[in-house]
């Protein structure tokens, strides 16, 4: 199977499941993962506000919020935002929702509530713990060696998400988890157009191969705007003439039909091709 | 007229993997407790043809759209078929019945040794200043001491060990307690474990050095029952988190070290969800021993029942380690 031409080129692994079918799953980009922290970041910073607006609104009996407190308090909001969330819908917060992607056990098993405390527990040692140290002022905390080796430390945490073969950081390592993109994708219709108006004999459906095929499926997927028809005229001349086809003219009107019919006859000849053992992958291949 | 393998076998399976879809949608945001019977005894049938349907479909099928969706939703059906059942409660319980202290029990063996290492830490520390405090000031840094040392006289110490605080600032003291020395080294102990186990252990002899000091201090002015109360309330709690974390620190560094037949990063796969539980603990039991120091040991002031505390603590996290969810299947 060929990659898709538009999408981001991802790191494919295969998982197979117990009936024996393997499936494919992508990785989350370190990208889209950053994007989706920050985002559950803000969710959480914006819940844990509201929490300490309300303490202030009903003012707590002589409760100070001293930088200790607030720390405190954001530990207890945030990862109890992580986790109800990565439990209640299976791996998946707001922010990852948001970028499609869900945190799966790297075995393909269940998710466990251990699996999912444990990488959450560690987004605390990894990133946040170093981060909240530096704030609180306490005695040899705050120098600069300090902060030089909080940098080291978030660095060599970086580090592990990079070197690791599946972009797995140190919680998800110990979790035994991993992060994958899955988007949620609709079933497009169908371009195969039920009565064909044009006609393509045996020959001429002998040139392209799969590859092509689904280059015209990306084509005719396009959103339809001025930038689409121009594209699709100039693939219908340059189809006309490779494969020389010239029983009539094909007004701009009828350029979208004409592609389709193609598609159609090529995707027929196609498939029955590959039911018979003689898959032609591209125009290059002779088979 | 063309007639398209793929096309009637969409046709005829369309409905099908349309409910599937549906149902797997509910399943995500609601968990599997929201679907009715009906459609639960729907779902293993809908489930396996989407897979039959996806290697039919890669076999036959040259539309990208339809492998890629079908792709997509066996995936997804998969994830959500073979999820377990969403009960946040009934989780917890699980974790802390069955989990941790099951975790626990295997990690006995690097338990063991940290806690020779942090015995061996204090009754060194102990016998250094008792034999000369001139060693205090080697063993204990400042910041740890905060004014206590070989110059403070036994009134001053037991000032500092009897300081009451304000009522109300409980919470207070409980989050300043948490982010103090202790987390930073419980942290250090476990993450540095991945250096080979050495920077844990060194860090809990230190840990045990600076108790022992403290200890010998104390005992020098006559006031051992007294500081061994004021600490043990919360100091108990607090040290068996420091084991936790040693331990799964040590075996985080035998998991680097000897990875065995698989790759390092299989191997943790493979025995980090242990390591990993034994760290969740320890966190827990730091949470406890905030709870303890902040507002305990603020409450109960007579030497007595504080020492008793901190032997029932000890007994506590004995038993729950010990006993609870033995013979309890994973």
């Amino acid at each position: 199977m060929s990659a898709p031409a538009l999408a981001i080129a991802r790191r494919e692994r295969r998982l197979l499941t117990p009936e024996g079918v393997p499936l494919r799953i992508e990785l989350a980009d370190p990208g889209e993962r950053i994007a989706a922290f920050l985002a559950d970041v803000f969710f959480s910073t914006m819940a844990a506000l509201l929490a300490i607006l309300g303490g202030l609104l009903l003012g707590a009996a002589g409760l100070t919020f001293t930088l200790p407190v607030v720390v405190l308090l954001a530990f207890v909001i945030r990862n109890g935002y992580f986790l109800f969330f990565e439990l209640r819908w299976a791996g998946a917060t707001p922010g990852k929702r948001l970028l499609g992607l869900r945190v799966i056990d790297h075995q393909g098993g269940p998710l466990g509530p251990g699996a999912v405390v444990t990488r959450n527990l560690l987004r605390q040692a990894e990133f946040f713990f170093p981060l909240e140290l530096l704030l609180i002022t306490q005695g040899w905390i705050w120098s600069p060696g300090a902060v030089v080796a909080d940098l080291v430390w978030i660095g060599a945490m970086a580090a592990i998400v990079l070197r690791s073969r599946d972009r797995r950081r140190l919680g998800d390592l110990i979790g035994g988890t991993v992060v994958i993109s899955l988007p949620k994708k609709l079933l497009l219709e169908d371009l195969v157009r039920e009565r064909q108006t044009f006609e393509f004999t045996e020959k001429q459906l002998q040139v392209y191969g799969i590859k092509e095929l689904q280059v015209l499926e990306d084509v005719l997927r396009r959103p339809h705007n001025a930038e689409t028809a121009r594209l699709m005229e100039e693939v219908r001349d340059r189809i006309r003439r490779r494969i020389g086809w010239w029983d009539r003219n094909v007004t701009a009107a009828e350029t979208e039909a004409f592609l389709r019919d193609f598609y159609t006859a090529q995707r027929a000849l196609l498939e029955r091709r590959k039911n018979l053992g003689r898959e032609k992958r591209d125009k290059f291949d002779s088979a | 007229m063309l007639t398209l393998k793929s096309r009637e076998f969409r046709k005829e399976r369309e409905a099908s993997w349309r409910n599937l879809e549906s149902l797997v949608e509910r399943a995500q945001d609601y968990g599997l407790a929201a679907i009715s019977t009906e459609d639960l005894r729907e779902f293993p049938l809908l489930y396996r043809s989407a897979l039959s349907s996806l290697s039919v479909a890669r076999a036959i099928a040259l539309d990208r759209a339809l492998v890629d969706y079908l792709d997509n939703l066996a995936l997804r059906s998969f994830l959500a078929f073979y999820s377990r059942p969403v009960s946040i409660p009934a989780r917890i319980r699980e974790f802390l019945w069955r989990d941790l202290p099951a975790a626990v029990r295997s990690l006995a063996g690097p338990i063991a040794v940290v806690l020779f290492t942090l015995v061996l830490g204090i009754v060194s520390g102990f016998l250094l200043v008792n034999g000369d405090e001139g060693w205090y000031p080697v063993l204990v840094s400042p910041g740890m001491a905060q004014g206590r040392g070989p110059n403070s006289t036994r009134d001053e110490l037991l000032q500092a060990i009897s300081q009451k605080f304000a009522p109300g600032s409980a919470l207070v003291q409980m989050a300043e307690s948490l982010f103090s020395n202790n987390t930073m080294v419980s942290l250090l102990i476990f993450g540095l474990g991945a250096a080979a186990g050495i920077p844990t252990l060194l860090l809990t002899f230190a840990n045990g050095l600076t108790l022992g000091a403290f200890l010998a201090l104390h005992a020098h002015r006559g006031l051992l029952g007294q500081f061994a109360g004021w600490v043990s309330i919360h100091g108990v709690t607090e040290l068996s988190a420091i084991v936790l974390f040693g331990a799964a620190g040590l075996k985080l560094g035998e998991l680097v070290l000897f990875p065995g037949r698989h790759s390092r990063a299989d191997a943790l796969t493979l025995h980090g969800p242990v390591v990993g539980t034994v760290a969740v603990g320890g966190v827990l039991m730091l949470l406890v021993a905030a709870v303890l120091e902040g507002i305990f040991r603020q409450t109960v002031t007579d030497t007595d029942s504080r020492l008793a505390v901190g032997f029932l603590s000890l007994l506590f996290w004995a038993a729950y380690f010990g006993l609870a969810g033995r013979g309890k299947k994973p």
